[in-house]
C-alpha cells in the first residue's frame, strides 16, 4: 500500500537528517546533549519497558489502557481524516471490538506496539553540525532581517556579528552559578512563556549565556513548517502532539523526559503549558513534567545516583509581544477555557515577523531573560557549590527528601506532593524575577485610569470604553514616574525587578518608548499621542501589557487609586492562564 | 509499613504532649518527650530537655500552644532535615498572613511531609487508651501512615482512605491548604468502634 507522499508531510512525520560519512565521537567536554543521538535508541526502549511494565502489572489496568487509548485515539482520528487516521484508525477500531476476547498475552503486545509508536514519534535528535550552524546563523538572521543593509556583513564569519542581537536581548541572572551548576548536575529550566518565539529565544539566551543547550518538548503544530521543523528536531527537540489525549501517550511524554533527566541531560519545559493568554504571569502551574523531574531525581538516588538536581526559574520579558493581539482576544473570547492550539495566529505569519522585528530595532533590551536563582526538586535554595539550603543557609542533604526510616524509596503520590510545593515555590519566584518593562508600566497608568473612570462596571463593559479617557501629558509623566519609583522601591526589596533601560529613564522617554513601541506594529492603537495629550485609546492591548504588574498594583497605587488598583488586583484572582 | 518499631519524638509536656507519648509507648514504639520543665512522664518514655536529640525520630508531633510553634519550630529545625515528618496538634491560624501550622512549618524547619493532627481527640483517652479517633491532614499518604504506626497500638482498629472528596476538599479555615488524605485512628478495646 504504496501512499502517495506529500514531500512536506514526509519531512514533517520523519524529519530530515543529515547523512554522516564518518561516526561521530564527542568530546569529553562536550555537554551531555552531544551524547545523545548514540544513546538515542536505548532511552526510546527504556521508556517503552517503563511505561508498559506500569500499565502491565494487573489486568484490570492493562484493559483500562487499551480502552482509554482507543477510545481517545478513534475520536481524534475520526475528527482528523487525515493520512495518519487512515493508517491507524482500522487499527484503534479493531482493538476496540477485539478487547474482550483478546488474550493477556495479545493485550500486552498490543499496548507495548501502541506505546513504541508514541515513543518513537515523540523521540527527538541532536546533530552538533545543525546545533553549530543554528547558533551562528539565526542571530544573523534575525539581525538582516532588522538592519538589511548590515546582513552581507554578519553573514561574513570574521564579523564576529550578530552585535544587534546582543543589543536586542539581554541575558542576566544568576548566571556564573548555572554555569558552575550544570558541570556536576542536571539543570530543569522552567521559563514563563509568553509568545512561541521563546523557545527559540531561549535556545539563543543559553548560547549566549555559555550554557550547555538544554532539550525541550515542542508542540507539533511547530514541526509542519519543513524548515523550522529541521532545526527543531536536529536541536533535540522532542515532539509534542496535544492532540493525542490518550493516558498512554501521556506517560511516554513524561517518562521520556524523567528519563531524560535521570541521565543528566538538561532539560527545558513551560510550566505554564501554554502561552500566557492574558500575560499574567504564571499563577497555576501545570506540574506533570516538574513531577517527572522531581520522580527522576527519587529515581536516581534510589539507583544510588547522587547527580544533583536543580530548577532554574527563567523570565522572558519582552516590550512587544509578537502574538499579543491574538492571545488577549482568545483570553477574553473564552474567559479562562483558552482554546489550547492556535493555528494561524502571528507567528506562523511572515509579514508579521518582520513588522515585528522592524518595531524592536535598535531597541536595546526589548527582550530581557532572566535566569533567578536555582532551587532543589523541594523549592530549597542552594549555595554556589550547589548544595541545599535550609531556613536560616545550613546546608542539608537533598537526598533525606526521598528517605523513608533511613531509606531512600520511590513513591509517586509523595513525588507529586512535593511537585506541588515546588510549583508554589516557582510561582514566588516568578515574580521576583520578573522585569517589568515600559510598555507595561504605561499601560499600567493608562488602564488603571480606565478602571477609575470605569468603577463597578464589568471587564467587558469596560473594554468598550475605547478613546474615552485622556490623560494630559505632565499627568501622564508624573503618574509613570511616581509607579516608576514605587517599583525601584520594591525591587529594592528584592520583590520584582526594573529593565534595566528605564531606571534612570525620564518618565517622557519611558511613555515615548511604550507609544513608539506599540504604534506601528499591533494593528490597534493601544494609546493615541495627541500631542499635549494622550488618549488610552483600545483597554484590551492595555489590559494585556499592564497585567505583568497585577500583583503589585495595590502595592504601587496613590490613595486616589486604591480602589482601582484593588480592581485590578482581582484579575488574578478571577484566574486563567 | 508495620514491623520495625517507629522512633516518636513529641514536643510539649502538656496533656495532649504526654496523652500521646502515652500512646505511642503502647504502640511499642520508643519515645522521646522534649519538654521545657521536669515532668512525670508516663511509662516507657525517655524525656530530653535538647532539642538537637530529637533529630534521632522518624517522626515529631508538635503538642505546643500555636503561639510557641514559631519560634519553637524554628530552633527545632536547625536540627532537622527533609527526612523528618513534622505532625502539629496545635491548631489555628498564624502570623499576619493567615497561614495555617503545616505552611508555617513548611518554612521555618527544611521538612516537607507535615501533617495536622486533629478529630475528637481527647487526651485523657490517649493516656488511658480509651476509645479514640483522630484524624490527618496531609498532602503525603505516608505521614497518614507513618502516624498510624506511630500511635495505634494493638487493638486498635485504623482505617486509611481517601476523603470522598479527594484532593478538592479544603479544610473550610485554611484558605489555600489542602487536605486529601485523612487517616482514622480509633480503639477498639473490646468493642469495635
Amino acid at each position: 500500500m504504496l501512499e502517495k507522499l506529500n514531500p512536506l508531510r514526509v519531512y514533517s512525520e520523519r524529519p530530515l537528517r543529515l547523512p554522516r560519512l564518518r561516526p561521530f565521537v564527542p568530546k569529553a567536554s562536550d555537554p551531555p546533549v552531544y551524547y545523545f543521538n548514540a544513546a538515542r535508541d536505548d532511552i526510546v526502549e527504556d521508556v517503552i519497558a517503563r511505561v508498559v511494565g506500569r500499565h502491565t502489572a494487573d489486568r484490570p489496568r492493562l484493559e483500562l489502557a487499551l480502552n482509554d487509548a482507543a477510545y481517545h485515539e478513534i475520536r481524534r482520528l475520526s475528527r482528523q481524516g487525515d493520512i495518519e487516521a487512515k493508517e491507524h484508525l482500522g487499527f484503534f477500531k479493531g482493538l476496540a471490538r477485539r478487547i474482550a476476547r483478546m488474550s493477556d498475552a495479545d493485550k500486552r503486545d498490543a499496548l507495548r506496539l501502541i506505546v513504541t509508536r508514541y515513543a518513537r514519534d515523540v523521540a527527538g535528535n541532536f546533530d552538533p553540525r545543525v546545533y553549530d550552524l543554528a547558533r551562528h546563523l539565526i542571530p544573523r538572521l534575525i539581525t538582516g532581517v532588522m538592519h538589511p543593509s548590515r546582513l552581507p556583513m554578519e553573514l561574513l564569519p570574521s564579523a564576529g556579528g550578530a552585535r544587534a542581537v546582543h543589543e536586542l536581548l539581554r541575558v542576566e541572572g544568576a548566571l556564573e552559578k548555572l554555569r558552575r551548576l550544570e558541570k556536576d548536575g542536571t539543570l530543569v529550566y522552567v521559563p514563563t512563556h509568553s509568545s512561541n518565539l521563546d523557545s527559540i529565544v531561549l535556545g539563543h539566551a543559553l548560547e549566549q549565556a555559555g550554557l550547555s543547550p538544554a532539550s525541550y518538548g515542542a508542540g507539533k503544530n511547530l514541526f509542519t513548517n519543513p524548515i523550522i521543523s529541521f532545526f527543531m528536531h536536529n536541536l533535540g527537540a522532542y515532539r509534542v502532539d496535544r492532540r493525542i489525549a490518550a493516558r498512554a501517550y501521556k506517560d511516554v511524554l513524561k517518562m521520556y523526559s524523567q528519563v531524560m533527566i535521570e541521565r543528566g541531560y538538561h532539560s527545558l519545559f513551560f510550566p505554564g503549558g501554554t502561552r500566557s493568554r492574558s500575560n499574567l504571569l504564571e499563577h497555576r502551574l501545570k506540574l506533570g513534567l516538574a513531577g517527572s523531574a522531581v520522580q527522576a531525581f527519587s529515581h536516581n538516588r534510589v539507583r544510588g545516583v547522587d547527580r544533583n538536581l536543580y530548577f532554574v526559574p527563567v523570565t522572558i520579558n519582552y516590550e512587544l509581544v509578537l502574538e499579543g493581539e491574538t492571545l488577549i482576544e482568545d483570553w477574553l473570547k473564552s474567559e479562562g477555557k483558552a482554546r489550547y492550539i492556535i493555528e494561524n495566529d502571528e507567528f506562523s505569519r511572515l509579514d508579521r515577523w518582520v513588522a515585528f522585528f522592524r518595531k524592536i530595532v535598535g531597541l536595546s533590551g526589548a527582550c530581557v531573560i532572566r535566569f533567578g536563582d536555582p532551587v532543589d526538586p523541594f523549592g530549597n535554595p542552594v549555595d554556589e557549590a550547589g548544595c541545599s539550603l535550609a531556613p536560616g543557609g545550613r546546608p542539608i542533604d537533598v537526598g533525606s527528601y526521598v528517605l523513608r526510616r533511613g531509606q531512600p524509596v520511590e513513591d509517586a503520590r509523595r513525588d507529586a506532593a512535593y511537585t506541588r510545593d515546588l510549583g508554589e515555590v516557582l510561582v514566588r519566584r516568578y515574580r521576583e524575577e520578573s522585569v517589568l518593562m515600559a510598555t507595561s508600566l504605561v499601560a499600567h497608568v493608562l488602564y488603571r485610569r480606565v478602571v477609575r473612570e470605569t468603577a463597578g462596571f464589568d471587564l467587558f463593559h469596560r473594554l468598550r470604553h475605547r478613546g474615552e479617557v485622556s490623560f494630559s501629558r505632565e499627568a501622564l509623566h508624573g503618574e509613570v514616574g511616581s509607579l516608576r519609583d514605587r517599583l525601584r522601591t520594591l525591587e529594592d526589596a528584592g520583590e520584582v525587578r526594573v529593565n534595566h533601560d528605564i531606571r534612570a529613564r525620564s518618565p517622557a522617554d519611558i511613555v515615548d518608548r511604550a507609544l513608539s513601541v506599540w504604534n506601528g506594529y499591533h494593528r490597534r492603537t493601544a494609546a493615541r499621542d495627541e500631542g499635549a495629550e494622550v488618549t488610552a485609546e483600545d483597554p484590551t492591548l492595555l489590559l494585556y501589557y499592564q497585567n505583568r504588574l497585577v500583583p503589585f498594583a495595590e502595592r504601587v497605587a496613590d490613595a486616589d487609586d486604591v480602589a482601582a488598583a484593588r480592581e485590578i488586583s482581582a484579575l488574578e484572582i478571577r484566574g486563567a492562564t | 509499613m508495620s514491623g520495625a518499631s517507629v522512633r516518636v519524638g513529641v514536643l510539649g509536656g502538656g496533656g495532649f504532649g504526654q496523652g500521646l507519648a502515652a500512646a505511642a509507648a503502647r504502640a511499642r514504639n520508643d519515645v522521646l518527650l522534649w519538654s521545657r520543665s521536669e515532668r512525670e512522664l508516663p511509662g516507657g518514655v525517655g524525656s530530653t530537655r535538647d532539642l538537637a536529640a530529637l533529630a534521632e525520630c522518624d517522626v515529631l508531633f508538635l503538642a505546643v500552644p500555636s503561639g510557641y510553634v514559631e519560634a519553637l519550630s524554628t530552633e527545632l529545625g536547625t536540627h532537622l532535615d527533609g527526612s523528618h515528618v513534622l505532625v502539629h496538634v496545635s491548631r489555628g491560624l498564624v502570623g499576619a498572613q493567615l497561614g495555617t501550622l503545616s505552611q508555617l512549618l513548611r518554612t521555618t524547619t527544611p521538612c516537607r511531609r507535615v501533617g495536622a493532627l486533629a478529630g475528637p481527640l481527647i487526651a485523657e483517652a490517649l493516656v488511658s487508651g480509651a476509645p479514640s479517633g483522630a484524624v490527618v491532614g496531609t498532602r503525603f499518604p505516608e505521614v497518614a501512615n507513618l502516624v498510624r504506626d506511630a500511635i495505634a497500638s494493638e487493638g486498635f482498629a485504623s482505617t486509611s482512605r481517601r476523603t470522598s472528596s479527594g484532593s478538592r476538599s479544603r479544610a473550610p479555615s485554611s484558605g489555600s491548604s489542602r487536605w486529601p488524605w485523612v487517616t482514622g485512628v480509633a480503639s477498639a478495646r473490646g468493642r469495635p468502634p
